[in-house]
């Protein structure tokens, strides 16, 4: 018996399921995805257009004009003392450290408590993509926040140099990197913690902890029991930071601090966070 | 358009949508109706991937929500009118849409007009609006893409008739003009005013579904015709009837009887009682969704029926369950 050819295939039908089941389908070739910039600056208009987004930021702006004031009052009433850019703008950094990072994880947090993931994720279902939209925006607003605390250190310095002539024009490029860093770490630390506790006040509670009472505990333990020193050094992001903020970030070990306090308080908890953004029912 | 497949989503031991498969076809409203917590929100959450399946699968339009690129200007989503920042104004909200999507900002104004949210309104926050005002603009931010497919959950849910007389109105017109509308709802009325065809579902499985008329349909021919009768002279009716050997069931004004009407009239006619009302009892849909969805109501056994029906079960011939009739899809292990 010939085989019959072409060989028999199975049984002809509706190629895939009951043809009621095959409606017509939607033609996507001619839509382009959307481009990351237009997610960043979707995340910037909402970081700002609600009434407690901007007046945080306004407030902060506020107290960088007030501490930095107050050194310029200072430098009024001492002629003797020649003042420098980095005098008030270490001043307005310990201002930012703190407050800055509490804005950047409202962008993520702030989308469970008003849940308006839903309404996010359902316009951008590429998750990842939002949360990196996010994290640049956030870095855009810590850059902006940033710019605002040099350019009122200037305006001191301009004043100081008018009515009292004791200015010093000199400044450390390292320092001012230094104070970039030290205050964008805050922002990642607080960052990573939004994105696995998606939640306000814990988040709050989980950076002031990192950044403030967990250097405190580990030093004063360090203190009592030699043999955890060492070791504690690399859990100390604040003690890790003091190098660079005063941008003499140079020996090997200031540097294996730095980089392992990184890796636990803000590498970590970021990609565990990551993932669970993305695994995340989204009510 | 929509395709959902063998879709079932548990929560631990609980199982939320249980194996459900439907398709919702363009140029028409889908209701899909259900009592609180039937599984309608979870299915349609699945369906824009904000809750990942168990099992099965659902597409628009032969795509996963999630491969959708620019998804919004292709699927309209509203789940939760309430679910927007409170600190944000109306307008916003759509300008925020609208940014993301890359539309020009002169369709905010158009949406905002085409749902009657008045400029001074949409520039109140959210937080201010009334439910009725969110849902809204809740479907003017659904429309904001010019979709082809509409998921809209409990859309009715806070609009005063006129609303929804308007909602109905717009959807109609959406779907006349090809749109694929699937809208859920736990109020039979709002969905019998604007859906075409019908999905019930009743603790995560699907009970019936096909259009008003095929549903009725079948669910007729399941039960014995009843007819309301009222005359001058009940109690002579009633036992003329009675000796017809038709169930006569006495109402305070009516008598319910287990026949056609036209068999009352003639009882009537021999014994020259007056009529002065004769009907028959079209069982609406309202009785069919009590009645599919009876086993899965939180309330147990439903109340007896309003009227004049016949009380205990139909004395129709044996013809299987009452429930899940085979012309509606088996339900292998109907639930508890």
């Amino acid at each position: 018996m010939s085989t019959p050819y072409p060989p028999a295939g199975p049984p002809q039908g509706p190629p895939q399921g009951p043809p009621a089941h095959r409606g017509p389908v939607i033609d996507v070739s001619q839509t382009a995805p959307i481009p990351f910039s237009r997610l960043v600056k979707v995340e910037l208009r909402k970081a700002l257009d609600t009434s407690a987004g901007f007046w945080l930021l306004a407030a902060i702006a506020v107290l960088i004009i007030i501490v930095e004031g107050f050194v310029l009052v200072v430098g009024l009433f001492d002629s003797t003392t020649e003042f420098r850019l980095v005098d008030f703008t270490t001043l307005g950094g310990y201002v930012l450290q703190p407050l800055l990072p509490i804005v950047v994880a409202l962008q993520v947090t702030s989308e469970w408590s008003q849940r308006t993931a839903m309404v996010t994720f359902a316009t951008e279902p590429r998750r990842l993509v939002v949360v990196y939209a996010k994290l640049a925006a956030g870095a855009l607003l810590a850059l902006a926040m940033t710019l605002v605390l040099f350019v009122v250190a200037l305006a001191c310095l301009l004043v100081l140099w008018v009515f009292q002539d004791n200015v010093d024009w000199g400044t450390s490029v390292s320092g001012t990197l230094g104070l970039l860093v030290f205050l964008f770490v805050g922002v990642a630390v607080a960052f990573a913690a939004a994105t696995l506790l998606l939640n306000t006040p814990a988040t709050i509670a989980a950076f002031l902890a990192v950044v403030y009472a967990v250097p405190t505990v580990v030093a004063t333990i360090g203190a009592l029991w030699g043999d955890f020193r060492d070791f504690g050094r690399y859990l100390n992001l604040q003690g890790a930071l003091y190098p660079v903020l005063s941008g003499s970030l140079d020996t090997g070990e200031e540097w294996g601090h730095f980089l392992v306090a990184l890796l636990v308080w803000v590498v970590v908890p970021l990609a565990l966070g990551l993932t669970r953004i993305v695994r995340a029912e989204v009510k | 358009m929509i395709t959902v497949e063998g879709l079932t989503r548990t929560y631990g031991g609980f199982t939320a949508v249980d194996d459900v498969s439907f398709v919702c076809r363009p140029g028409r409203v889908t209701g899909f109706l259900g009592p609180n917590g039937a599984g309608k929100t979870t299915t349609m959450r699945v369906l824009v991937g904000l809750t990942p399946p168990t099992r099965g699968r659902a597409t628009i339009g032969g795509h996963l929500y999630r491969d959708l690129p620019n998804p919004g200007r292709h699927v309209g989503v509203l789940l939760d009118a309430s679910a927007q920042h409170g600190g944000r104004t109306g307008r916003e909200i759509l300008t925020l849409g609208a940014t993301a999507m890359g539309l020009p900002m002169s369709r905010v104004d158009e949406m905002l007009h085409l749902v009657s949210l008045t400029p001074d309104e949409a520039s109140r926050r959210l937080r201010h609006f009334s439910l009725g005002m969110k849902q809204r603009l809740g479907i003017a931010h659904a429309l904001l893409g010019d979709p082809q497919v509409l998921i809209l959950d409990e859309p009715a849910n806070g609009l005063d008739p006129a609303g929804i007389r308007w909602m109905r109105g717009l959807l109609k017109g959406y779907a006349d003009r090809g749109g694929t509308v699937l809208l859920s709802s736990h109020l039979l009325h709002e969905v019998e005013q604007i859906a075409d065809e019908m999905i019930l579902i009743g603790h995560g499985r699907i009970v019936a579904q096909g259009d008003k008329k095929t549903l009725l349909e079948s669910q007729r021919a399941t039960r014995t015709a009843t007819t309301t009768v009222v005359s001058l002279d009940n109690a002579r009716l009633a036992e003329a009837l009675r000796a017809r050997g038709l169930q006569v069931t006495p109402g305070p004004d009516a008598l319910a009887v287990a026949c056609e009407a036209v068999e009352v009239g003639r009882v009537a006619a021999e014994h020259q009682v007056v009529l002065v009302d004769l009907r028959s009892v079209e069982s609406g849909l309202e009785d069919l969704f009590l009645e599919l969805t009876s086993t899965t109501q939180r309330e147990g056994h439903r109340p007896g029926p309003p009227g004049y029906r016949p009380q205990g079960p139909p004395q129709g011939p044996p013809q299987g369950p009452p429930q899940g009739p085979p012309a509606y899809r088996p339900q292998p292990g109907a639930p508890r």
